[in-house]
């Protein structure tokens, strides 16, 4: 963790945060356009709230938070609604320009999972935060985190037909 | 490779496009000068607001010490006694009691008694010399008073032979003459 500053340059707290808060978006919404509107939302959020952060952790930890909420919040939106009405084509076509290693077996395989276990999956397999912390920021029961993962791992386990750990 | 690794790997490939963290941070730069501007506006404003919230105070202080040095007696009638033109003039002498040398003055074949319901005369209100005589016998033992006036009230004007001038008000038993009361007997 790099030495803590309060106020960080845009590009900076970009270069250190851009990835997981990307990240996280793209894991509930599984799509590049969407997660970078989401993106966009979070870091305006970040300048334009007035928090005193105590250390880069609890910095890490707001965004996060933030992310996971501005994901569901972009999932319930007219925005979304509208766009999944008009179909699934013009996301395809829009994802085949990207990446070929998007078009991997864990891609259609995380894609595949209802929307509310991709996130808890993304923070405990990728962010390897625990249980008690993915609670916290999804604001739901450690049980239910529990259950979500535990149905996750056993779909995409299911799906790749792999061991998992 | 098991899922966990899986996942991380598919993970390290998805990262935003780079002109688009570009435009992010200009975006995020302009919106925190924006955020300064506004929190240094709002700062000035709240500070005006104080600086003049207290100009108000000192004002509204100012006033209520500038009505402290007022006669404890003042009421809106003993207000028409001392307002206008004649408020710090006084006719009446330390010598004599002020009803006694009020009434004289009304009784002198050449002054002239207005009496009026306000604070405005004519001469339709011109007392009659019995009026007058009246008038100056009614008042002329009245005794200085605390109490204060709660009838309504008679407005007299009387006018000097040398153009001097004393207003006064009869409230019930209650004269008002030169910022005093006295209880008519």
């Amino acid at each position: 963790m790099p030495e803590f500053r309060q106020d960080l340059p845009a590009k900076e707290l970009l270069e250190l945060y851009s990835d997981t808060v990307y990240r996280i978006a793209y894991s509930r919404t599984q799509n590049r356009s969407d997660a970078e509107d989401i993106t966009q939302d979070v870091f305006l959020k970040y300048i334009s709230s007035d928090k005193k952060w105590r250390d880069e952790e609890h910095r890490k930890a707001w965004l996060i938070r933030v992310a996971v909420n501005c994901s569901k919040d972009f999932m319930k939106s007219a925005h979304k609604r509208y766009t999944a009405d008009i179909g699934e084509l013009p996301e395809k076509a829009a994802d085949e320009s990207y990446e070929i290693e998007e078009k991997s077996e864990i891609y259609y395989a995380v894609k595949s999972l209802p929307e509310k276990y991709r996130i808890p999956i993304h923070l405990f397999y990728y962010e390897d935060m625990p249980i008690a912390a993915i609670a916290k920021v999804t604001g739901t029961k450690e049980s239910t985190v529990r259950s979500q993962l535990s149905r996750a791992r056993d779909m995409l386990k299911k799906i790749l037909k792999e061991e998992y750990t | 490779m098991n899922i966990k690794e899986r996942y991380s790997e598919y993970q390290r490939n998805i990262t935003p496009d780079k002109e688009f963290l570009d435009n992010l941070a200009e975006k995020m730069e302009r919106q925190k000068i924006i955020a300064r501007q506004r929190k240094r506006a709002l700062f000035i404003s709240t500070v005006s607001a104080c600086a003049a919230a207290a100009a108000a105070v000192v004002i509204i202080n100012v006033r209520s010490a500038d009505k402290s040095v007022l006669p404890i007696k003042t009421n809106e009638s003993a207000i028409n006694v001392s307002t206008g033109v004649f408020a710090n003039k006084t006719v009446f002498n330390d010598c004599v009691s002020v009803p006694t040398q009020l009434s004289e003055m009304i009784e002198k074949s050449d002054s002239t008694v207005y009496k009026s319901r306000e604070n405005k005369f004519d001469d339709s209100g011109k007392l009659s010399a019995e009026q007058r005589a009246e008038l100056a016998k009614k008042i002329k033992d009245a005794k200085e008073t605390d109490m204060l006036p709660s009838q309504s009230a008679e407005h007299y004007m009387l006018v000097l032979e040398n153009g001097d001038v004393v207003k006064f008000i009869i409230s019930g038993d209650v004269l008002q003459v030169d910022g005093k009361y006295f209880e008519i007997i």
